[in-house]
């Protein structure tokens, strides 16, 4: 059941009236809050994501997503967090400033594996949005009839299960 | 839709903020009694606690810290306390409280309910322990090593009496007697078996012969004469040689006599040096003067020093918290936290100012003496804040008792030094028990106390001395056994005290920690007792003298008989041949002046030449 649900949200997602640009968009910063702890960044985040008009269904997806990554990845995140606090002297200056500076010190900056995380997600912000905008369109554009054509595709839409849950799910209008 | 979202989600923190309004200060203050509990391994109680966030103010009505050591009082509480927080600190996640303001603080109150933390809750021993934990724990030892006052008072009548000391002596006496029959009788056997070898009668015999055969007369022609003479030559030649063996021996068995003939003087000698040795014996090192202070007053001292300890231990813990030591889970895991240098001098954690106010007693109707004090720089990273931590406390009454204390606490740097005063004087105390504090015989009733302490503490040394002086005193002795002597002479000398003096100096490494307790009456008693023991001692001399001359003569009769037995055996028989030789040596000088006599008439002087010959010879 979890499954189809997941895969039906992933469907709506990609078939929803949204923007390929607003679903990337979404994506993306999921993947940031996904990847790095909860703190006073990630609330933020979280606040401008309902403020701005961006896909909150698939920030959500990739906060998911991310989230179970992020735990494997942990030590990695460790690892590049050291490198950048301790490793790199020409940004010590930086870190002390922001040690003595107000409010920084509260979002766990100096933590390895906060930066780590928080490091990896900046950096892959970009490849996220680009490759998930790249996806949305081929979808729309390509994918979408083939896939509707697939036999599992078929037997799934026509199974009892899934009528059912399209029904209750389409309820509200 | 997205309207709907805004509005739900402020909802959602509206309600957020309402709920951690609600909850703050019971999430602060339970934050609070654990980090308290983790120090003092006790119950820590706040209640009331109040946060202000609008003017980032706290406070709360009332704190208990439970006395780890009897956990159904409090080792200290307070009414109403206030503070403010740096608001600049906070932002940069740090505590920092200006000024706290603590009043009604008092000691040893009386809890409502045990104040013991669970098992698992109690703080865990650590790896690393500090200088302090060391030192409380050769404390342990000592005073878990300190001789048992349990004196035995036959042990001590034994001491006392003769047959006893004598029988617990290694008397030299009797061994040296038997020394010397030992030898006599070997010297007998020697002498016995070089007479077995030694026969002079024959030779003695054929040199008088051949003497009585010259005839001095009979030298009319010089051959007669030449001849005479030769025979003397040859007699003379003979007896030379006896003589020289039989005065050897002589020498030798007479040597051998005397020698041992010499115990007669020396048996006196040597009672006297056994006397001494039972004198030594008779000593009581036990009692030295450290001795008895340490048996009588090491334990409760060592118990209420190794109490003051822990107190002093609990207050660095709580003004001063080692940085977080690394957590075990692997670092790769959870990360770590890096800190950079710091521009402001603010450490995570500070309290730049106390002040307080309070009592001695617990009872508010009774308050005893009335306290106040500061205290600055309590901080969990002095050399981050790079000033000591200075606690200053002090109070003062009418009847002249006073309480002042001092603390400076530096922990700004890698060499810790902490500086620890206390001083209390005319401080009334009543029912205290000693040796121990639950059976100890005798009872001090009621006294005035003053005590005066310095300790310094620093990484791997400790120093603190410690005087306790009792005065106006008032003894109760009713437990005391009458046959434990040390305890009576106490209680005897006691009874004329009016003054008691205790000092305990604790100094040096923990694992080589130097522990002294004294005390006004180690002298006093260990001298009384030692004069009971010399008194004895000189009374009953005369009769360890004759006990122990009695053992000697003994074995005399023995070593008696047997140099009689080696006289007359081998010394009388040598020395008998010795006159005989005397006599053969008259023979031969009456035979040499009859041949000078009738050289006289000898025309050619030739006869005299020949018999100076002879005289030069012999």
């Amino acid at each position: 059941m979890f499954v189809i649900k997941l895969l039906s949200k992933i469907v709506g997602v990609l078939r929803s009236g949204d923007t390929p640009n607003q679903i990337a968009w979404g994506f993306a910063v999921g993947t940031i809050l996904g990847m790095t702890p909860f703190g006073l960044c990630s609330l933020l985040l979280w606040i401008l994501l309902v403020f701005l008009h961006i896909n909150l269904t698939s920030a959500i997806l990739g906060f998911f997503l991310y989230k179970l990554i992020a735990s494997i990845l942990a030590p990695l995140f460790h690892m590049v967090g050291y490198d950048l606090l301790v490793q790199i002297p020409f940004l010590i200056p930086l870190w002390t400033s922001l040690y003595n500076a107000p409010i920084a010190p509260l979002t766990q900056f100096n933590q390895t594996v906060a930066m780590g995380s928080r490091a990896i997600a900046v950096v892959l912000f970009g490849p996220h949005f680009f490759l998930f905008r790249w996806i949305v369109r081929r979808y729309r554009e390509t994918w979408e009839a083939a896939i509707q054509k697939w036999k599992i595709v078929q037997l799934v839409k026509g199974s009892r299960l899934v009528r059912a849950y399209v029904k209750i799910r389409d309820w509200g209008g | 839709m997205r309207k709907k979202g805004i509005a739900l989600l402020l909802i959602l923190l509206l309600a957020g903020l309402v709920f951690v309004w609600l909850s703050l200060d019971r999430w602060i203050e339970n934050g609070l009694e654990s980090a308290g509990e983790a120090i003092v391994g006790a119950k820590v109680e706040i209640d009331g606690f109040d946060l202000d966030l609008v003017n980032l103010s706290a406070g709360w009505q009332r704190l208990q810290l439970t006395d780890p050591n009897n956990t159904m009082q409090n080792m200290v509480e307070t009414d109403k306390a206030a503070l403010k927080l740096h608001s600049a600190a906070l932002l940069r996640g740090r505590v920092m409280i200006d000024e706290l303001t603590l009043e009604g603080v008092r000691s040893g109150s009386p809890r409502e309910t045990d104040g013991a933390l669970p098992q698992k809750e109690s703080r865990k021993k650590s790896d690393d322990p500090s200088i302090l934990e060391k030192v409380r724990d050769r404390l342990k030892k000592e005073a878990a090593n300190l001789p048992v006052m349990q004196f035995d008072p036959q042990a001590f009548q034994k001491k006392l009496n003769v047959d006893s000391l004598v029988a617990a002596a290694n008397l030299k006496t009797p061994e040296r007697l038997d020394s010397v029959l030992a030898e006599t009788q070997s010297a007998a056997e020697k002498w016995r078996a070089f007479a077995t070898d030694f026969h002079p009668d024959d030779r003695i015999k054929a040199i008088r012969d051949e003497l009585a055969g010259i005839d001095v007369q009979k030298m009319n022609n010089l051959p007669e004469l030449i001849s005479t003479l030769e025979k003397l030559k040859t007699a003379r030649e003979s007896f030379q040689s006896l003589q020289k063996e039989v005065q050897d021996a002589s020498v030798a068995v007479q040597t051998d006599l005397s020698r041992l003939n010499g115990y007669k003087e020396a048996f006196p000698l040597w009672i006297d040096e056994d006397l001494a040795q039972i004198r030594r014996m008779a000593r009581m090192p036990d009692l030295s003067a450290r001795g008895i202070g340490k048996q009588l007053f090491g334990p409760a001292l060592l118990s209420k020093i190794d109490q003051v300890i822990r107190y002093v231990q609990i207050a660095r813990g709580l003004a001063i918290r080692k940085n977080e030591s690394p957590k075990k889970n692997k670092p790769d895991r959870t990360g770590k936290t890096i800190e950079f240098p710091d521009r402001l001098g603010w450490p995570k954690f500070l309290i730049r100012g106390v002040s307080l106010s309070g009592m001695t007693n617990s009872d508010k109707d009774q308050p005893g003496l009335l306290l106040e004090g500061q205290g600055q720089g309590i901080t969990s990273q002095p050399r981050i804040y790079g000033k000591p931590t200075f606690i200053r406390l002090a109070g003062k009454n009418e009847d002249g008792r006073s309480l002042q204390f001092r603390a400076l606490l530096d922990h700004t740097t890698e060499m810790i030094s902490d500086s620890l005063e206390l001083k209390i004087t005319n401080v009334a105390l009543a029912d205290l028990q000693f040796p121990s504090n639950d059976t100890g015989p005798i009872r001090i009733v009621k006294t005035n106390a003053g005590l005066a302490g310095k300790a310094w503490i620093g990484n791997e040394k400790i120093h603190m001395n410690l005087r306790l002086d009792l005065n106006n005193l008032v003894f109760d002795f009713k437990g005391i056994d009458p046959g434990n002597r040390i305890m009576v002479t106490a209680q005897d000398i006691l009874k004329t005290v009016n003054h008691l003096q205790f000092s305990v100096q604790l100094s040096g490494r923990p694992d080589a920690l130097g522990i002294d307790v004294h005390s006004n009456l180690d002298n006093l008693i260990s001298d009384k007792l030692n004069m009971m023991v010399s008194r004895t001692l000189e009374a009953s001399q005369q009769k360890i003298r004759a006990e122990l001359t009695r053992i000697g003569n003994e074995k005399v009769p023995h070593v008696q008989s047997a140099l009689t037995a080696f006289q007359n055996e081998s010394v009388g028989p040598i020395l008998g041949y010795g006159k005989q030789v005397d006599d053969i040596q008259s023979m031969l000088n009456d035979k040499i002046k009859a041949a000078e006599g009738k050289q006289q008439g000898d025309p050619t002087g030739r006869l005299r030449g020949l018999l100076e010959l002879i005289k030069k010879k012999s």
